[in-house]
């Protein structure tokens, strides 16, 4: 089963913990943790679209640390001097590179939320919150769309009358766009309005709203929050225990690794390779089950989309 | 929205109210010393707005008024989006000025207020977010204000009227705006007053806010008759703000 | 007890001399079908939004208004919201969200229906009406049908009592159409919801109704059951008579002058089905040689002047998309009004827009006047050559009145304003919108729009007009005055190619039909042998006459035939 495929609650909650943790602890076990991981699920959402944004991702601590330590000069390990004879030091570059590496990792996390967090969800969400205000989202969703196409449409009506935005001179085009945004503008008014009278004729401003679930909270939602909860409450242990952070001012100084450390970072690994693992497992269950029922008609699409 | 509606004792009490605290604000900090600025100024212009807010909402204002004002808002933000390429030149005012003079001071605030409001979301939210909204709410105030009382007239602008409007909407950009904006700056940047430091502030703001006086001003020019008559169209056509 | 009473009602826009709703009084019983009916801008739609409090329009009223015997203005808000649906017109206009699961549970987010009986009514809805296979898609992939259907169920997953439809056909294509009213007949039929219907598609719903209302100029012009009212319509000599449906146009065709008076109103079929078992009644005694009107001329394809030409034309919207056109051929000569028809998403409008260059084929040639598309220059195939009236009139009106939106369409150098005027004085007596130059053209009803918007096109001076769907949404009334322009136009040399889904009307008027299927054009032939030799695809008349007459495809030709047995 796919991660995307679960309560829109718990994707959010996953999203929410991976970008919180890889903002707040510099530990550098946890930052290449939260990289890799972050980096090998924007690969398997996204395929071979992944890769020019994982090469950015992937040069940025770089470029970032440079940057950093030509402009930030703690730290008592020199390294050599900037052209106008700044200190150049180690604890600088580290810390760039580390800080560099968190902010990369909160972006792939990003670009994998925008792959996975459909309208639906957004709205979903929101809707638990305030109904009034995921109806409006709603709206919006469907206006935004509609006033584009009616701009196209615009313009196509006038080039079949010589008077399209790309007709005449200079002076003509101008003229012309602004004679399809007074026409967009009239439009607008007229369907909104309209809009808005089927929106209160079937009572939309009727107190005490609610929003309809697209999404139900089942059995497996259930195990994988407990899952998720219970890494989650080790990860925190582990903050609490200072394993998470380290000192890079003025000197880098990592704290004391105990079996227990290991305990944690495991922790997180699983945590964040959570939808990756769920992801494979599902698909492979899914190629066994087909291959049972020849010749099966595989219904295409319905899983693998 | 041209009679006069009494302004209810809810909304007064709210007015009261917010005043009270502004002066309250004011007061902390010349004679409690509090030198959060920053924090002062956001407050004072938070509670400037809300009485606008609070008699607008007051009026019952119908579904369809509001589906109007959206598309209004929704142009405003556009005005200033589609000039994102070009510093200053942002001329949002003028389609508030003709949302006051169409729809009268209450609505004319809304559409200044909420259309910084939600335009910021693209060009970014922070303190000086409300003091944009009073600014530019101000600017639907005013014009509403005068088209009430019927100094300016409310569709049908004469080529002469255009010009006056033009010229008159210049000036309010440039000078009342403007400044309401730096003063906001004021409070930002600086930590101690001088003479010299307020006014380089100042200073430093009217080219600034002349450059969005012109483009206020052309599209003023360009906009007002068109933007009017559609307006009007609909105010009679839905029986707007009756 | 009335589901609905009107007592004595009269209403006027403001600014408005005249009233839009005169002293009209009526009663609706619960269960019935009723069809309103009547010339647009008659006051069908202002009457019916009078039957919701939040949709009633703005102005001045008297009179009263009871619902279940209780003032319209005392039922709370909440219960006419779940009790009384109202669909509109514009299927795009009404769906407000962006998915179409959540406009069906849209009414019952607003009632705050707790979730287990929103998914149950969600899915009985969604099963009802056949909606599961598209049940998660972005509204604005729907078809025009479905976006209606999806509004018709949105409404009735609310349970109404009574369902109120204004114009819902207007903007479907006749297949989308028959579906809906299928629907909604179905809706009357099995859950017994009252319904309360306009239409100009009489055709298909006069047979349907329980009672029809015929409006008139903000009055109630006649109310009864359809055989009568079709009966008072005709013999009253009233414009609407020529918007009922074919049989009943052909039997008081037959039966006209004092006949129509005297026979029975019973007697009338109403269906294609009672025609055809009439005229065998009736008719089946006639001789052989009297059966048949006379062979048309065979379609000429001569290369004689040919104005527009396509040759192979392939054309796709995006590169990854499927090709629309495949292969496009044919011809159009000078003068002909040349009519493509065919089903939805075949590519007919398509096929316009490349004639007129707004988009532009990857293969193939289109030739305008002898000369290569694409080595004209814009500004001179839009001025005196070719010009295209879109399918939404809408998109062409800039001004605020039509008098200002025509004049701008005049290129003012070295013309007087004398001039200037004279010119849109000309147009606008061509396309008889003179009375309405100083209206706001949004205020002009579908086919006063069309009009007016012809005549803004007619302003570029083409000698090829192109016409995208030019009856869609309009009335047999103003058909038939758009057919009067149409003709003028070609008096005076234009040539006209008009896509449409109106099968009457390019039976009527067109001189060459083409059918259009799968990306080209099928066969190309006279209305009276492309019509004839059609058995689904053809006009009611024919499809009434055909098992008597040969070559009967139009109302008088029938009549002619029966007339002369």
């Amino acid at each position: 089963m796919r991660f995307d495929s679960y309560h829109p609650g718990l994707n959010l909650l996953f999203f929410v913990a991976v970008i919180a943790a890889a903002l707040a602890w510099n530990h550098p076990v946890f930052v290449g943790v939260g990289f890799v991981c972050a980096l090998i699920y924007s690969f398997a959402l996204k395929g071979r679209k992944a890769v020019l944004f994982a090469l950015v991702a992937l040069v940025f601590p770089f470029a970032w640390s440079a940057w950093f330590a030509y402009n930030t000069h703690f730290g008592i390990t020199n390294l050599g001097e900037t052209i106008i004879g700044n200190r150049i030091t180690l604890e600088s570059l580290a810390y760039g590179f580390v800080q560099g590496a968190q902010i990369s990792t909160a972006c792939l996390w990003m670009t994998c939320v925008f792959k996975l967090f459909t309208a639906d969800k957004v709205v979903y969400l929101l809707g638990r919150v305030s109904p009034r205000l995921s109806l409006m989202l709603a709206v919006a969703l469907r206006a935004i769309p509609m006033v584009a196409d009616r701009t196209h449409r615009i313009d196509t009506a006038q080039k079949a009358i010589g008077r399209g935005s790309g007709c005449g001179n200079l002076l003509d085009r101008a003229h012309n766009w602004v004679r399809r945004v007074s026409i967009i503008v009239s439009w607008s008014i007229e369907r909104f309005a309209e809009m808005s009278d089927s929106m209160r004729s079937r009572g939309s401003l009727l107190r005490g709203r609610t929003a309809y679930s697209l999404y139900r909270f089942d059995a497996r939602d259930r195990s994988l929050v407990i899952t998720m909860v219970v890494l989650i409450t080790i990860c925190i242990a582990g903050m609490l225990l200072t394993q998470t952070a380290i000192q890079y001012n003025p000197q880098v100084i990592f704290n004391r690794m105990t079996p227990l450390s290991f305990v944690f970072y495991g922790a997180y690994l699983v945590f964040c390779l959570l939808p990756c693992v769920l992801q494979i497992t599902g698909e492979w269950h899914f190629k066994k089950q087909i291959s049972h029922v020849e010749p099966a008609e595989a219904p295409q699409g319905m899983f693998t989309e | 929205m041209q009679e006069r509606v009494k302004t209810s004792p809810k909304v007064l009490a709210i007015t009261v109210a917010c005043i009270a605290l502004a002066l309250a604000a004011l007061a902390s900090t010349v004679l409690l010393g509090v030198e959060n600025y920053y924090l002062v100024s956001v407050a004072i212009a938070v509670l400037t707005t809300v009485p606008f807010f609070a008699t607008f909402e007051s009026r019952k204002p119908q579904a369809r008024d509001l589906v109007v004002l959206a598309v209004v808002i929704a142009l405003a933000i556009v005005s200033r989006a589609a000039f994102f390429w070009f510093p200053d030149f942002k001329p949002i005012a003028a389609v508030i000025i003709i949302a006051g003079i169409a729809f009268g001071p209450q609505a004319g605030f809304m559409t200044g207020a909420m259309s910084m409001l939600l335009s910021n979301f693209l060009f970014g939210q922070g303190p000086w977010t409300p003091w944009q909204m009073l600014a530019f709410g101000l600017a639907g105030l005013v014009f509403g204000i005068l088209s009430q009382k019927n100094l300016i007239p409310h569709k049908d602008y004469t080529k002469k009227q255009v010009l006056l409007l033009t010229v008159g909407g210049f000036f309010f950009t440039w000078c009342v705006i403007g400044p309401l904006l730096d003063v906001c700056a004021l409070f930002l940047m600086a930590n101690d007053y001088t003479v010299e430091s307020v006014l380089a502030i100042f200073a430093s703001g009217v080219p600034v806010n002349f450059t969005r006086a012109v483009a206020t001003a052309l599209l003023l020019f360009f906009a007002t008759n068109p933007l009017l008559d559609k307006l009007e169209r609909v105010k009679v056509k839905y029986g707007m703000g009756e | 007890m009335a589901q609905f009473a009107f007592q004595n009602v009269t209403f006027s826009y403001p600014k408005c001399d005249h009233p839009a709703l005169d002293k009209v009084s009526f009663e609706i019983e619960a269960g019935s079908y009723v069809m309103l009916c009547g010339k647009s801008g008659c006051g069908k739609t202002t009457l019916l939004r009078h039957l919701k409090t939040v949709l009633t329009p703005h102005g001045t009223r008297t009179g009263q208004i009871l619902f279940e015997d209780v003032p319209l203005d005392q039922v709370s808000q909440r219960e006419q919201s779940a009790k009384i649906g109202y669909v509109m017109q514009n299927p795009d206009a009404q769906v407000v969200t962006d998915k179409v699961w959540h406009e069906l549970a849209f009414g019952l987010e607003s009632m705050g229906c707790d979730q287990r009986t929103m998914r149950l009514r969600v899915a009985e809805m969604a099963s009802y009406f056949g909606i599961q296979g598209w049940f998660h898609k972005d509204v604005k992939d729907l078809s025009g049908g479905q976006k209606q259907l999806l509004n018709l169920a949105s409404i009735m997953a609310m349970q109404p009592s009574v369902l109120i439809l204004d114009e819902p056909t207007s903007q479907l294509d006749p297949i989308a159409a028959t579906d809906f009213l299928n629907t909604v007949r179905k809706i009357n039929l099995e859950l017994g919801t009252t319904i309360i219907l306009s239409e100009h598609r009489l055709e298909e719903t006069f047979s349907a109704a329980d009672r029809v209302l015929v409006m008139k100029q903000g009055r109630i012009l006649a109310d009864g059951e359809p055989h009568e009212v079709g009966q008072k319509l005709i013999t009253a000599g009233d414009e609407m008579a020529a918007a009922l449906p074919a049989p009943m146009r052909i039997f008081y065709g037959v039966n006209s002058g004092a006949a129509a008076s005297q026979v029975a109103a019973a007697d009338c079929p109403l269906t294609v089905r009672e025609g055809r078992t009439w005229l065998t009644q009736n008719f089946s005694d006639i001789p052989q040689d009297k059966r048949s009107l006379p062979d048309a001329a065979e379609y000429e394809e001569t290369d004689d002047n040919i104005v527009l030409s396509f040759k192979d034309v392939w054309f796709r919207y995006e590169r990854e998309l499927p090709d629309i056109l495949r292969g496009t051929s044919f011809d159009v000569h000078k003068g002909e009004l040349f009519a493509l028809v065919g089903g939805n998403g075949t590519g007919k409008s398509t096929t316009l827009k490349c004639a007129c260059g707004v988009t532009k084929p990857y293969r193939g040639t289109i030739k305008i006047k002898g000369k290569k598309l694409k080595d004209w220059k814009n500004s001179e195939l839009f001025r005196g050559c070719i010009a295209m009236l879109p399918q939404d009139p809408q998109n062409l009106f800039v001004k605020k009145t039509v008098r200002a939106d025509l004049e701008e369409m005049i290129d003012s150098k070295g013309l007087t304003p004398e001039q200037v005027q004279e010119k849109v004085l000309e147009v606008a007596r061509t396309c008889d919108v003179e009375r309405l130059l100083d209206s706001h053209s949004f205020d002009l009803s579908g086919g006063e729009q069309q009009r007016a918007a012809l005549a803004k096109v007619l302003l570029c001076d083409p000698e090829i007009l192109l016409l995208d769907e030019p009856t869609k949404g309009i009335d047999g009334f103003f058909k038939r005055e758009l057919a009067g322009v149409l003709a003028r136009l070609r008096e005076k040399g234009m040539t006209i190619v008009m896509v449409s889904h109106d099968i009457e009307f390019c039976a009527h008027y067109a001189t060459s039909v083409s059918m259009f299927f799968d990306g080209g054009v099928v066969t190309t032939n006279t209305p009276r042998r492309f019509f004839a030799q059609n058995s689904f695809y053809t006009t009611s008349a024919n499809r009434m006459s055909r098992h008597l007459f040969e070559n009967a495809i139009v109302d008088e030709d029938v009549i002619a035939l029966c007339k002369n047995a």
